[in-house]
Formats: structure tokens, sequence, C-alpha cells
């Protein structure tokens, strides 16, 4: 499981172009699984900045469009996407003159890869009475 | 002086064909200084969070990337997407239907910030301050 979820965050580097890092982690930003390249900040695979997310994204779905599924950001030399499936975060760290079109479009495809893992922490996190 | 530009200048260029149609200015803290469409109550909860994630995400790029600024902001949620972008030292909010392309929405954010920026540079200097009374404004 773990060794194929690997290869297909290594594939998806290759096959969209820009992209730096595939990371995939949970609310707290502990990492679950990660692929980058050379060329990703080495910053943003630090707890500390994955972790800070969480509290935005809970805070973006409470601007009444129901549950937030995606946040994009643009910087002046790098783009960032993260999907919610929490308790599981995918952030994706790509060039500035990458396609976040191509990105977003992996939403359905990214969902079926990383939704299992998520119920698996759902349900771990009602065992324990989390 | 803004909500005339917004409402009479700038938003009815290209305001229509799945837009939904609303879009705000908002301080640095999220208050709302103008605004384009109906429900001004729920316009003023949405405008608050919206600045406060987008500097949430600008705080951690600039740690992680090393970066002085974030041109764009996307909330994209399951019943419509949000676009945040900066203008004159303000936030620009532009909310959409979820049927907007990503794209389509940041391109209309930035041409409208670009649209935005000379005139409401001429009334703002560096962006309200926390606690500016608007009643004056």
């Amino acid at each position: 499981m773990a060794e194929a979820l690997q290869g297909f965050f290594d594939r998806l580097l290759t096959r969209v172009p820009g992209l730096l890092a595939a990371i995939v982690t949970d609310r707290d930003g502990v990492i679950v699984v990660k692929a980058t390249t050379s060329a990703n900040p080495q910053a943003t695979l630090q707890a500390g900045y994955l972790a800070s997310f969480t509290a935005a994204i809970e805070q973006a779905s409470k601007i009444g469009l129901q549950k937030n599924t995606v946040v994009a950001c643009s910087y002046e030399s790098y783009q960032t996407v993260h999907f919610n499936h929490l308790p599981i975060i995918l952030t994706f760290i790509a060039s500035s003159e990458a396609n976040i079109g191509v990105l977003l479009s992996l939403e359905d495809e990214l969902a079926k890869v990383i939704e299992p893992i998520a119920s698996n922490f759902r349900s771990r996190a009602a065992e324990l009475d989390l | 002086m803004q909500r005339c530009l917004m409402r009479d200048d700038g938003l009815s260029v290209g305001w229509s064909g799945g837009w939904a149609g609303r879009a705000g200015l908002l301080t640095q803290n999220g208050t709302l200084i103008a605004l384009t469409g109906d429900n001004d109550q729920s316009a003023r909860v949405t405008g608050a969070i919206a600045a406060n994630v987008w500097h949430a995400f600008e705080r951690e790029g600039k740690a992680a990337f090393d970066t002085t600024a974030m041109n764009f902001l996307l909330l994209g949620c399951e019943s419509g997407r949000v676009g945040v972008t900066r203008v004159a030292g303000l936030l620009l909010c532009l909310y959409a239907k979820p049927s907007v392309e990503y794209g389509l929405l940041k391109s209309k954010a930035l041409a409208l910030a670009k649209h935005l920026e000379e005139p409401l540079s001429s009334v703002v200097i560096g962006g309200l301050a926390v606690g500016t009374n608007l009643d004056n404004f």
C-alpha cells in the first residue's frame, strides 16, 4: 500500500510539469507520504509550515459556501495547492510557471487515492476517541 | 467613493455569464469597505474570513519561500469559489459559482485590481490601518 502510494506521487512529479513536491500530511502536519524534487524549498517540509494550513482550511469551510475542498495560492516564484480531505491534507508545491489547472483537474483522481487513507485515519481516531 | 468605483465602472464590465455577481473591497483586517451585489450581512462574515485566510497563507508563504508577496488566493468550496488579491493596500474579494474556472477567476481578479489600483491609490496610502474609523471614510 505504502509503496503504491509513493509510486503514485513519484509518477505525479513527472506527469505535471513544474510540480516540485507532493506532500500528504495529517492535520498536525505529520508527513504520511512525500515526493519531492531537488528544487523544492526545504522549509516546505517542516511540520510548522504544513500544520499551519489546517486552521486556515477549517476556517475557509466557514465562509458560507459549504465545505472547502481546495485552496490555491500564487506567490512570486511558487504556487501551492492544498486539497482538503481532513484529517488528511494534500499539499502540492509548484513553480510559478506550472499549470495549476492541471493540478486542480486531478481532484477526482486524487480523491480516489486519498479517501481510503483519510477514512482509515477517521476510524482510528474514533477508536481512540480523539 | 469605492462603492461607486466598483459598481459603476469596474464590475459592470464583465460581471455576467455564470458569475455569482458579488465582489467586495476589504481592509487588511477584513473590514468591508465596498460591496457589489446583495446580502451585506454574509459578505461581512465571508470578507473577514477571507482576509484572515489570506494573511495566514501569506505569512507562511513568506517564511517558507522567502518571498515578499502573495499575488492571488483561491478558496474552492462545494457551492462557490472565492478569489482574493491585493489592490492599493486593500484586499479585493471576488465570489463566483463553482463552474467558473480558476484561470478565469484569477484573470478577472487581477484585471480588476489593475483597473482599481490607480483610483484607489489616490485615496488610500499604504492601506488602512487596523482600527481606522470607517464612518469618516
